[in-house]
């Protein structure tokens, strides 16, 4: 069973509904507008931090417009049409970010002009301040919020995949990989 | 549905690593160093003096020598008895010298076996080597942004064609020259010609380099980099060669010593305590047209005084000590310490074993082009501001920062090869010295402050001392190559964050970054 199925549009309850059933539309009601006013608040964080990135270089300014508008929009979406697919696209997008996040903050992203041709320049590590943490919290708080609205088996998965994921970058910690 | 208390572990897990990764280079960056204690360091005059050793080449053909330096961190005894990781060139501190003849072409490869990451500071120590003193070509320039990771290697290539003089080679990576300087990336490069050969002045044995620089050691031995608001890095011990506050034992005679402050922020105002003249000999560009006696040697970072200290008078079994004195002015950005006022000590313990060599002559160098540049032959005047906005130090304005986002294509200047042009440099915020320094080419100072420059500024330089509210006026020809070149603040603090731009001669230099790219590897000899 999709979740579009399970889900009732917000503000109409189903009428006559189990209570264990109410209780399940309630909370999926409650994540898809939590995920929805994070992922929100994350991206007007990073529309915020814009234009600095834009006097770095216009592809850092661009690409943080376009993760603030999309994640906006992910918001407005699975606010009007919660379900799977929403949810999918919002966790897994989130995730992209976050994952740019954190190699930007431990090994350093060698791309812009400082790092044309894969040489010259060379780009840091960045220190990773208030706005970028909290955008990144942000993020995580979608991404567990959106968990909640996939269906069982898929949920597992996702679940196990993060998990394992968050293991490999401690491990990479723990070896020395992260510097 | 909720979720569960395995999942929330799961997602703990993944959570906890996303934000507190990325955090805990911020908080062991932070983790404040416990200096050493004043009562665990040598006493001043107790470490004996001794001179970084000079480097054969690895092999030598018709017109070129060739050289491999391989940068890698080692654990050396600065402080007798505790351990301190430094990274060098070969793994020592200084790095070995170099000595030249003019005219002889040099090609040294660079190998980058540096740690992955700064032990403190957990950045990619990538490196750009530059050798300071010489009109490289861009590429074999140091050029900030050209760098070598660890893992990679680049040969440089120098064809030695400028006159004699005291050269230093030192990392200039971009962002990170202060960290990598400072854990010890610097060392000597004399070159030789005829008239150095011509003149009677000490050689051999008594031609001594001096690398003074100051540093501050945390109870486990390692360096403390604390940068202060990237304003300087200030030690409470000064090195000369590596060696805290050393005493060398001299013989009664003249001795030549080359003088090159590799302090990262520090600036020195030499003395003896016998009140005895140092005669200046040389600066950065090569001989002075005629000595200089003076009594206080003021000198900033990367400057290089030849002087010549006469030991005859001094009666065997006394001791001369080199003084560092503090400012008389307000504005003195050094942080002193208890001892920073000591450099180091000369032992009088024989006569003179040798008597060749031991004038100063009346007459140097009369012909160096350099010093026969008049304002009537400028085509160009230029002034350049120096400040600090928004945190960062700049130049007129502007970046390296700026530089980078133009894609490399800004520039402060565009004159043409062999032009002729006036730089007015102007530090009128008064908030810093700054020792700057103009790559490819020597110059003459013009005037300080609308007054004659100091007597020790009477030869060609490279780097010209402008302290606070100070102006001065410069004159250069640029040549002998096109290309960029770079300008900055020798404060290699303010050089990282970001007093740094650049200047082009003519157009159509090779590029750089690319004309001559690092390769990976590790590569056997040249």
């Amino acid at each position: 069973m999709s979740i579009e199925t399970e889900i009732q549009p917000v503000g109409s309850p189903a009428v006559g509904a189990p209570p264990a059933v109410a209780a399940k539309c309630s909370a999926s009601r409650r994540a898809v507008a939590l995920g929805a006013f994070t992922s929100a608040y994350a991206g007007l964080v990073h529309l915020v931090v814009a234009p600095e990135h834009l006097g770095h270089w216009w592809v850092f300014g661009v690409f943080m417009i376009a993760v603030g508008v999309g994640q906006i929009g992910l918001a407005g979406w699975v606010l009007r049409r919660p379900g799977t697919s929403s949810a999918m696209v919002g966790i897994l997008g989130s995730l992209a970010i976050v994952a740019v996040y954190f190699v930007a903050h431990t090994r350093g992203i060698d791309i812009g002009p400082a790092g044309d041709d894969g040489h010259g320049g060379g780009h840091d590590a960045e220190t990773a301040g208030p706005a970028a943490i909290a955008a990144t919290v942000g993020e995580l708080v979608t991404i567990g919020a959106f968990i909640t609205l996939l269906p069982l088996m898929l949920r597992r998965r996702v679940v196990n995949l993060l998990g394992a994921l968050g293991l490999g970058a401690w491990a990479l910690w723990l070896l020395g990989g992260l510097g | 549905m909720a979720l569960t208390r395995r999942e929330m572990l799961k997602l703990g897990i993944a959570g906890s690593a996303a934000v507190a990764l990325p955090l805990q280079r911020v908080v062991s960056g932070a983790v404040a160093q416990t200096r050493i204690a004043e009562s665990s360091l040598p006493a001043p005059f107790t470490v004996p003096f001794a001179v970084p050793p000079v480097i054969t080449p690895h092999r030598t053909d018709a017109t070129t020598d060739y050289y491999m330096l391989t940068q890698k961190q080692s654990t050396v005894q600065i402080l007798p008895g505790i351990n301190t990781p430094v990274w060098g060139y070969n793994g020592i501190v200084p790095g070995p010298t170099i000595d030249v003849q003019q005219g002889r072409q040099v090609l040294i490869r660079q190998v980058n076996k540096l740690p992955d990451r700064h032990p403190i500071a957990g950045y990619q120590p990538w490196t750009s080597t530059h050798l300071h003193g010489s009109p490289s070509l861009p590429q074999f320039d140091g050029y900030a942004s050209d760098i070598t990771r660890p893992g990679q290697y680049k040969d440089y290539r120098y064809s030695n064609t400028e006159s004699a003089r005291t050269l230093w080679y030192h990392d200039h990576g971009v962002h990170h020259t202060a960290e990598n300087a400072y854990m010890g990336l610097a060392a000597f490069y004399r070159l030789h010609d005829p008239l150095e050969v011509s003149l009677p002045i000490p050689k051999g044995n008594y031609d001594i380099p001096l690398m003074i620089h100051d540093a501050m050691f945390a109870t486990d031995g390692q360096l403390i980099g604390d940068d202060h608001d990237h304003s300087g890095i200030m030690g409470d011990v000064i090195l000369v060669n590596g060696r805290p506050w050393p005493v060398m034992q001299v013989e009664q005679r003249k001795y030549r010593f080359r003088i090159l402050v590799g302090s990262m922020s520090r600036s020195y105002r030499l003395k003896l305590d016998s009140g005895q003249m140092m005669t200046v000999i040389a600066g950065d560009g090569g001989f002075m047209p005629v000595p200089q006696p003076v009594s206080v040697l003021r000198t900033g970072m990367a400057e290089r005084y030849e002087v010549i200290i006469d030991f005859a008078n001094i009666p065997i079994g006394q001791r001369v000590v080199m003084r560092n004195l503090p400012r008389s002015d307000s504005d003195d950005n050094n942080i002193s310490y208890t001892h920073t006022d000591k450099v180091m000590a000369f032992d009088v313990v024989a006569p003179s074993s040798s008597s060749a060599n031991n004038e100063i002559p009346a007459v140097l160098d009369p012909n160096n082009p350099v010093m026969a540049l008049q304002p009537a032959q400028a085509v160009a005047r230029r002034t350049m501001k120096l400040d600090r906005s928004k945190g960062q130090w700049t130049i007129n304005g502007t970046s390296w920062a700026d530089v980078v986002a133009s894609g490399y294509k800004k520039v402060m200047a565009n004159p043409k090869l062999n032009d002729i042009e006036i730089w007015t440099i102007e530090n009128a915020s008064g908030g810093w010295f700054h020792p700057l320094h103009i790559h490819l080419v020597d110059f003459k100072i013009l005037d300080r402050n609308g007054l004659p420059p100091l007597p020790q500024e009477l030869g060609p330089k490279d780097v010209v001392y402008v302290g606070e509210n100070e102006t001065v006026r410069l004159i250069m020809r640029f040549g002998p190559h096109l290309g960029k070149y770079m300008i900055h603040c020798h404060n290699m603090v303010h050089e990282d964050h970001d007093m740094m731009t650049q200047f082009e001669v003519g157009t159509g230099g090779p590029d750089p970054i690319r004309a001559a790219l690092p390769k990976w590897g590790s590569p056997p000899a040249p």
